[in-house]
């Protein structure tokens, strides 16, 4: 097997996750791990470690680098990597703000022989795999309408988090965790036409980014979906109905390695206008539960193969980041405009 | 991976899969024939699972004894090959089974799950493999002519064979031969194995190079199974002589060179069975009595359900694909 060299930028949560992936994978040789502060690296003396990221991008001389790093730094670590002919890997989400992602976009077109691929990590969970497979296949006819609810349960040191501070962040619970329900609805309406939305503070009142998204989109086929991104649910929650002509799904949880967005399953069925169940009202349904989260080790093999093998990125393009950040960036222009 | 599959919530406890004056017909025709052809010189064998010679005693079945295996957890007869083929040509028997009464009950009562099933089916080939149309698919055993042909008309095959089946139909083939397919259904054919790891690696030999398995039995370690012992009216010899636990299937398949894709027990009926029987369980399984005598038919419903999401149905279904 063919060993991919690579550094990962930033050591928290998310660079432990991906080293993780590499080492369950196979396929990559670890040359550096950067962190600006030291005791996110005083566990893994065994690899090169350095505090900044230039210089671990140009002295480890990796063929790939993971972007795990703080939003603010996302794009300047990803277009410098690609200007040194390296693959990037970067954690959602894809810059601050439109024009981060814009800029990653010219550097990636000037350097297309490179992989660049965005952490959308979501498509890769069992429950989206199978509400894919159930769209593509046509079990229960055109998707016509999404219902989301994408919410955090918050603590009490969440407003002073750096996620609240836009010139870290770039954004709020939208940027933060929405994005995921927003790329999962684009993934499976297709492109989003208009954007209808309502951007609050309900009760974090004194932090500077958003509690609350409520937003509707449409496609240009009509197709229309809603999303409420929440950092105001007080528990951790994942829904979505996907309604289609012939049926239904419904995606609720999703796992986590905290668990806390409870059991992952998926639920379908067929329109039964004849009530062949015998019970009115009240289709047979399918239930599909999942215990494992696959998710990191199918999205790193997919980054795996496009490098080793050039195999075509199905997910996480950057076509697919304009995408979403484009609905992001009219979201945060509607603040102020609500609905 | 995945944890669960609950083919539908529709579940009754009062259904039944098969009309009683047929099953106790078919059950007196089989006990009548495991009597006359029962070999009683017979003698202990290992687990045809794990191979293992420590075993308890089960419960035994018209003079035949079934051993619980203590090393992988199957349930297996002691018997010979050759009484499950004598077995398999009872004329009485396989007259019953191919009557048109038997099929026509098979067919009214089971409509519905069949199209449900291959609506699954589908969906489950898709899901795997990207395919929607154009598939080969060779049928194991299946002896319900409606089920033969909803499936050899689906829109999904492009063609269907039929092997070891006791219906004889334009699609029958006496031998597997060279021919590779997409998909194979072996549903229950495992039940009569004295040596299911050969009988899996013939599987896979018959398989294109990603092409799948799916894969139904009954399991040991399902409630009905093992709450009901001898007391089970679906196992009987030599219809049923091996009930493999679920570790020592998932095992197996893997020593044959299957990646398993995904395990459930989406069965309906283990509570349906213990209840029928409910008033014959031993007095000292106290918790089993106590439910069976006081629970409402929503609380039995939900207990079926959690065994169904838990792995703990005695109906295994498994989809494994060709490494």
């Amino acid at each position: 097997m063919k060993k991919i060299r690579v550094i990962i930028i930033g050591m928290g949560k998310m660079g432990k996750i991906r080293l993780n992936a590499f080492l369950q994978h196979g396929g990559f040789e670890i040359v550096g791990l950067c962190d600006s502060n030291p005791q996110m690296l005083s566990n893994y003396n065994n690899y090169p470690l350095f505090s900044e990221w230039k210089e671990c991008i140009d002295k480890a001389k990796p063929d790939a680098v993971f972007v795990c790093a703080i939003n603010y730094l996302i794009a300047d670590i990803v277009c410098y990597s690609l200007e040194k002919h390296c693959h990037v890997f970067s954690e959602k989400p894809p810059g601050r703000n439109l024009e981060d992602t814009l800029r990653m976009k010219d550097s990636f077109e000037k350097n297309s022989d490179y992989v660049l691929k965005f952490g959308f990590n979501h498509r890769y969970h069992n429950s989206i795999i199978e509400a894919k497979a159930l769209l593509d296949s046509n079990t229960l006819g055109k998707p016509v309408c999404i219902r989301g609810i994408y919410g955090k349960a918050g603590n009490l040191n969440f407003a002073n988090e750096w996620r609240n501070n836009p010139l870290y962040s770039g954004g709020g619970i939208l940027l933060d965790q929405g994005i995921h329900m927003l790329d999962l609805i684009r993934y499976f309406l297709g492109d989003i036409a208009e954007v209808f939305c309502s951007v609050d503070n309900l009760v974090w009142k004194n932090i500077p980014t958003e509690d609350s998204v409520y937003a509707i989109f449409k496609t240009s086929g009509g197709q229309i979906a809603s999303l409420h991104s929440s950092c105001i649910q007080w528990k951790h929650k994942f829904d979505m109905d996907i309604i289609c002509e012939n049926g239904y799904i419904a995606l609720n949880g999703i796992l986590t390695s905290t668990q806390s967005y409870g059991e992952e399953h998926i639920t379908f069925y067929k329109k039964d206008l004849e009530f062949t169940s015998g019970k009115m009202g009240n289709p047979i349904e399918t239930t599909m539960c999942f215990d494992k989260d696959s998710s990191w080790d199918i999205e790193i093999a997919e980054f795996y193969d496009a490098v080793a093998k050039g195999k075509p990125l199905q997910n996480g393009t950057i076509y697919d980041a304009v995408e979403v950040m484009k609905l992001i960036d009219k979201i945060y222009k509607q603040k102020g405009e609500n609905l | 991976m995945l944890k669960s599959f609950r083919l539908n919530d529709n579940i009754s406890i009062s259904d039944s899969i098969q009309d009683q004056t047929l099953s106790l017909e078919e059950w007196r025709i089989s006990e009548k024939t495991v009597k006359k052809i029962r070999n009683k010189e017979i003698r202990d064998h290992p687990c045809p699972g794990c191979h293992s010679s420590k075993s308890l005693v089960f419960f035994e079945k018209w003079g035949v004894k079934y051993l619980i295996c203590q090393d992988c957890g199957s349930i297996y007869a002691i018997c010979a090959q050759n009484e499950i083929n004598d077995f398999n040509k009872s004329t009485e028997l396989l007259s019953l089974r191919e009557s048109s009464n038997y099929q026509k009950d098979a067919f009214n009562r089971r409509i519905a799950t069949w199209k449900d099933f291959l609506e699954w089916l589908q969906f489950r080939i898709f899901r795997f493999t990207g395919k929607k149309a154009g598939l080969s698919v060779l049928d194991y055993g299946n002896r319900y002519v409606g089920f033969i042909e909803l499936i050899s008309h689906h829109d999904m095959f492009a063609s269907y064979s039929l092997y070891d089946s006791i219906i004889k139909t334009q699609y029958s083939i006496s031998s597997t031969g060279e021919k590779r397919y997409d998909a194979i259904l072996y549903f229950n054919k495992i039940q009569q194995s004295l040596n299911p790891l050969h009988d899996f690696l013939a599987l896979k030999d018959r398989l294109t190079s990603d092409g799948l398995l799916f894969f139904q039995s009954r399991v040991s370690s399902g409630f009905d199974i093992l709450t009901l012992r001898g007391l089970n009216d679906k196992i009987f010899p030599f219809e049923q002589i091996f009930i493999p636990s679920k570790e020592i299937l998932c095992s197996l398949l893997k020593e044959a060179g299957f990646e398993i894709l995904e395990i459930t027990t989406p069965g309906e009926l283990d509570v349906n069975y213990v209840y029928q029987r409910r008033k014959e369980l031993n007095s000292d399984n106290l918790f089993t009595r106590y439910m069976f005598n006081t629970a409402s038919p929503e609380t039995l419903v939900e207990f079926q359900r959690f065994l169904q999401k838990n792995s703990m149905s005695s109906f295994i279904q498994i989809i494994a694909r060709k490494r």
